[in-house]
């Protein structure tokens, strides 16, 4: 570089440049590291700062996946509580159900069973509309706003809806916060959850079904048997279109076979009665104890209406069992859907990991470095002051 | 012994003369724009004297100004230029951080936005959660219109220098063809301070115009750097500000000259206008349509999503936030009565730039910036509306031919961004179908999904149902049969909806639809709200709003970089030029110590030769006395 001749006010400037220079860059590692952060602006690093702003973005809809994630498992474990009590309700119901079938007691007895089932439906009511503890009802699908079950005279109403609200707990990741009560409490299975046996309503006999189930599902058509007793001691086998499938004699306690469906009947039938086996019906579970209820509160004066009182009660041990079941795999759905919340937690951590890491390597400062970079302008703002200071300092009219 | 004397009085007024020079360099070695100034000396023609010659002393022969008119060229151009990218450097500085400043910028709102959409998605029934949406929407809207109302500040101030750089040009250009005048008439005998400070009012005038010059006579003319004369002889030229016709509030930059007023665009001009026209132009007008495309493509698409819900009354949902339409202004020259009213038709293909729309027979369409041709289509009809850059607009009245209107999409569309909903009911969270199963179905198949496929279609939806007359035939309302496949939604699309089905149906089996009754908590239509921010809008379906949003923050702070780094640049290419100039002209003080050393010695030495001339005529008369 060809050496220019210097003039007073350029040597002047020069160290006053070289001065301001350093202060700025100076002011800029203090603002760095009194901060904590590298990238001021968007002109330090256009699209690094377009990132970041994505980055804080997604950070942010982490952190509310999280507080839904956290609104979702309460929700999911308040209805598991319920679910749990229900179980326990329908296990009381069982257990005085089977109490009540037995022939040796009294109308009293049976009134003060039929008393205690009304108090356990009436649980299962409240249970059915409890809320989770902020108003929100846990069994009214897409309607918690409203109390969905309400019991006009035995007969429970619905005002829910079927709707499930599935939200997004880590990215990509959706949880359904909760099932229906129609779908908890009216729509459940009877019989064994496959068919449901009944004896006629207007049977004369004393005879009682005491089980009934499909053993060869290969051979069963899917369709309803009815078995009718031509005499005391002979029966037949109908299908659904009045088809006579098979005939045989009857004994008390005879296991009859037909269509791939077995029953077995007790007691002693009368001529015209009738026993079916049908594809189990949905019915909600109130209305399964109301039966139970009813049947225990019917005066039974002769055999015949014993017998039937048997066999209500046993149907109702069957449907109340199936009852249980289904409340079973409701509580397995919902400890499944919480294991997938505590899976969801765990990649919204990682997530939030990896985001959290690439925000820090592009915006935070690196202490050491800055720390570095601040001792070396320290340095050189020295080094200016004093070169300048002793450059102003050599003048010849000094000598002078 | 005269001959002597002579000699030692002319050395002793022209030492004088030196010591003067170094005394005024000395003086002014601060002074801007000053050049320093040189003695000449040169020894008198010898005369015979006795047929020898004999020297007759020196003459201070002329006052040199040290100055190099190449370099001069140069300082005026860098002047310019460093003008120009000051302006758009400091400018851009403060658009990049009203973007990337999180205090200021729209991404924490965006993000809260957001955050409350999904919160409500959780608890549709939750007033508080509803609030919370509105809340935050409030506040979003409001950052977006107090960003807009920042940058529609940052213009006026724009605006505003521009008028006092123009009055301060102005002023320069008087003062400098004054100052042709006097050295005009000066002619060769100008003094060298007139010069400087003919030279220091073209650089300083440069700084706010840029300039080149072209010498005349002794004469400078001044251009600017796009040609257009500012300073002739002794005439100067008035720049002025003008509205401009096509965007009323703002002014324009224009040349007085004998044939009428010039428009001066931004090519034409360099330094601190050069840089404000720049900016305006390249950084902020940019800026202001692109915070209005996002505004526009979030608002309007967050209606859409809003309409297509069903709110906690049961009410379907209205529009959320409220725009105005894209900005329509007719120049102030347009001959015909044509009014032009324009709408969104395309969120898109919206583009951000700022439209002029030209009537000459037939209507055309071209950018504002570049003037390129953007195609348009349609007839012009209330039906089949004139669509350009996703915009529809219609005529009313007749236009002339000539007849142009600004046509602006969506600048200034942020600051009218508001929240049209205030009751927190009001937020359509659920969306408006839902089905339901029968209780009596014997099958285990559920609803999984019913969704509106085609909104206009579904507005007069009352309900249907769904029976299945075994597991792979169904019929709705009784029409039928149709065949099922487990899997694939059953849907009626005249009807404009679907519904998919999880598990197995069986005979017997009804699902009823029906419309979304009040009350509802479902979140069907919060969840399409909350992803919104995911859903590609932006540039024909290929960018989300989060993209558009920070690629605006990348895009600001890309130009307030490029414009710092040009800056930079420039400045280091001025702190050359001005060493240049200073290694020329600058006055260097200990060159001037030496130099007054050197003069004041020899002034003392030619005081002595007088002394010895006079010590000589003493002795001579005291010898002839006798």
């Amino acid at each position: 570089m060809t050496v220019l001749r210097m003039s007073t006010a350029a040597l002047h400037q020069q160290g006053l440049q070289g001065l301001m220079q350093q202060q700025q860059r100076l002011a800029r590692v203090q603002q760095e590291l009194v901060g904590g952060v590298k990238l001021l602006r968007g002109a330090d690093d256009p699209s690094g700062m377009a990132r970041v702003q994505q980055m804080d973005h997604l950070l942010a809809s982490l952190q509310q996946q999280d507080r839904n994630a956290t609104l979702v498992e309460h929700r999911l474990r308040s209805q598991e509580n319920a679910l749990a009590d229900v179980g326990t309700q329908l296990d009381r119901a069982r257990q005085l159900a089977v109490q009540a079938n037995s022939p040796t007691l009294s109308d009293t007895d049976r009134a003060s069973i039929a008393a205690e089932l009304r108090a356990v439906r009436a649980e299962l009511l409240a249970i059915a509309n409890r809320d989770d503890g902020n108003g929100r009802r846990l069994f009214a699908g897409t309607r918690d706003g409203v109390i969905p079950f309400a019991d006009n005279g035995g007969v429970v109403s619905y005002a829910g809806d079927d709707g499930r609200n599935s939200l997004e707990v880590s990215p990509d990741h959706w949880v359904v916060d909760g099932e229906p009560g129609s779908e908890v409490f009216l729509r459940v299975r009877t019989g064994d959850g496959i068919v449901r046996g009944s004896a006629a309503a207007g049977n004369t006999g004393t005879g009682v079904l005491q089980s009934s189930g499909v053993v060869d599902h290969a051979a069963w058509t899917g369709q309803s048997l009815r078995v009718e007793f031509t005499a005391a001691d002979a029966w037949r086998v109908l299908d659904g279109d009045g088809n006579e499938l098979a005939t045989g004699s009857y004994a008390d306690g005879a296991t009859i076979t037909a269509g791939g469906m077995q029953l077995t009947i007790s007691g002693t039938p009368a001529a015209g009665d009738s026993f079916s086996v049908e594809p189990a019906p949905v019915r909600d579970v109130f209305a399964t104890l109301q039966g139970l209820v009813d049947a225990l509160e019917a005066p039974a004066a002769d055999p015949a209406a014993r017998a039937w009182r048997s066999n209500r009660i046993g149907a109702a041990l069957g449907d109340l069992a199936t009852a249980q079941d289904h409340m079973l795999s409701l509580r397995a759905n919902t400890g499944s859907r919480l294991a997938a919340l505590d899976n969801a937690a765990d990649a919204r951590s990682a997530t939030d990991l990896t985001l959290q890491e690439s925000l820090s390597e592009l915006r935070d400062v690196d202490v050491a470095e800055a720390s570095t970079r601040l001792a070396l302008h320290l340095a050189a703002i020295e080094a200016a002051q004093k070169t300048m200071l002793r450059v102003q300092g050599l003048s010849l009219f000094d000598r002078m | 012994m005269t001959g002597m004397l002579g000699t030692g009085t002319s050395a002793l007024l022209a030492f004088q003369r030196a010591l003067g020079t170094v005394s005024h360099n000395v003086a002014n070695a601060s002074t801007p724009g000053y050049s320093r100034q040189r003695v000449d000396l040169s020894s008198r023609p010898a005369q015979v004297e006795g047929g020898h010659w004999v020297g007759q002393g020196v003459n201070a022969a002329s006052l040199q100004r040290l100055a190099d008119g190449l370099v001069f060229a140069r300082q005026i151009d860098s002047s310019g230029e460093l003008g120009r990218l000051r302006q758009l450097s400091s400018l851009s500085d403060r658009v990049d951080a009203l973007f990337s400043d999180p205090a200021t910028g729209l991404s924490g709102h965006w993000s809260e936005f957001f955050n409350a959409a999904d919160a409500l998605a959780a608890e549709p029934g939750s007033g508080i959660a509803r609030s919370q949406l509105l809340t935050s929407a409030e506040q979003l809207a409001a950052r977006w219109r107090t960003l807009d109302g920042q940058l529609s500040a940052l213009d006026q101030e724009a605006g505003q220098r521009l008028q006092s750089a123009v009055a301060d040009a102005n002023r320069l250009a008087t003062e400098i063809a004054d100052l042709n005048r006097t050295i005009h008439q000066a002619g060769g005998k100008v003094a060298p301070d007139l010069l400087d400070a003919r030279e220091l009012r073209i650089t300083q005038l440069a700084a706010l115009t840029g300039a080149t010059t072209v010498e005349q006579d002794g004469m400078l003319n001044v251009f600017t750097s796009g040609g257009q004369p500012l300073v002739v002889g002794t005439q100067a030229m008035q720049l002025a500000t003008a509205p401009d016709p096509m965007q009323a509030g703002r002014v324009q930059l224009s040349l007085q000259t004998p044939g009428g007023d010039v428009r001066l665009p931004s090519a034409t001009v360099s330094g601190e206008l050069g840089g404000l026209l720049e900016f305006r132009e390249r950084v902020l007008d940019p800026a202001r349509a692109e915070l209005g495309r996002m505004a526009t493509a979030f608002a309007t698409a967050f209606n859409d999503v809003h309409r297509s819900g069903v709110d906690y009354t049961g009410a379907p949902g209205g529009d959320f936030f409220s725009l105005a339409p894209p900005r329509v202004d007719p120049h102030a020259g347009n001959g015909g009565n044509a009014g032009i009213s324009a709408r969104i038709d395309d969120v898109g293909a919206l583009t951000g730039h700022d439209l002029v729309l030209r009537f000459d027979g037939a209507w055309t369409a071209v950018r504002a910036d570049t003037g390129e041709a953007v195609p348009m289509t349609g007839s012009g009809t209330a039906a089949d509306p004139f669509r350009v850059a996703g915009v529809a607009f219609e005529v009313t009245g007749t236009p002339a031919p000539g007849d142009r209107f600004a046509l602006r999409p969506t600048a200034g569309a942020a600051a009218s961004l508001r929240v049209a909903v205030s009751d927190p009911s009001a937020i359509a969270a659920a969306a408006p179908l839902q089905a339901a199963a029968d209780p009596s179905n014997l099958g285990d198949a559920r609803a999984a999904g019913a969704m509106v496929t085609d909104p206009a279609a579904f507005a007069g939806f009352a309900g249907a149902t769904i029976e299945f007359i075994d597991a792979g035939q169904y019929t709705i309302d009784g029409n039928g049969p149709f065949a099922y496949v487990a899997g694939s939604p059953i849907g009626d699309a005249a009807a404009g909806w679907s519904l998919s089905l999880e598990g197995t149906p069986a005979a017997g089996d009804r699902f009823t639809l029906s419309p979304t009754p009040p009350r509802s908590t479902g979140n069907g239509n919060a969840l399409a709200l909350g992803a919104l921010d995911r859903r590609d809008l932006l540039d024909g379906g290929t960018r989300s709003l989060t993209d558009g949003l920070t690629g605006l923050t990348a895009r600001a702070g890309a130009d307030a970089r490029h414009a710092r780094l040009s800056f930079e640049a420039q400045g280091a290419i001025d702190a050359q030029v001005y060493a240049e100039r200073e290694s020329v002209s600058g006055v260097n003080l200990e060159e001037e110590a030496a130099d007054l050393l050197r003069y004041q010695q020899a002034y003392q030495a030619a005081a002595q030769i007088i002394a010895t001339a006079d010590t000589m005529f003493q002795t001579l008369m005291a010898a002839v006395r006798r």
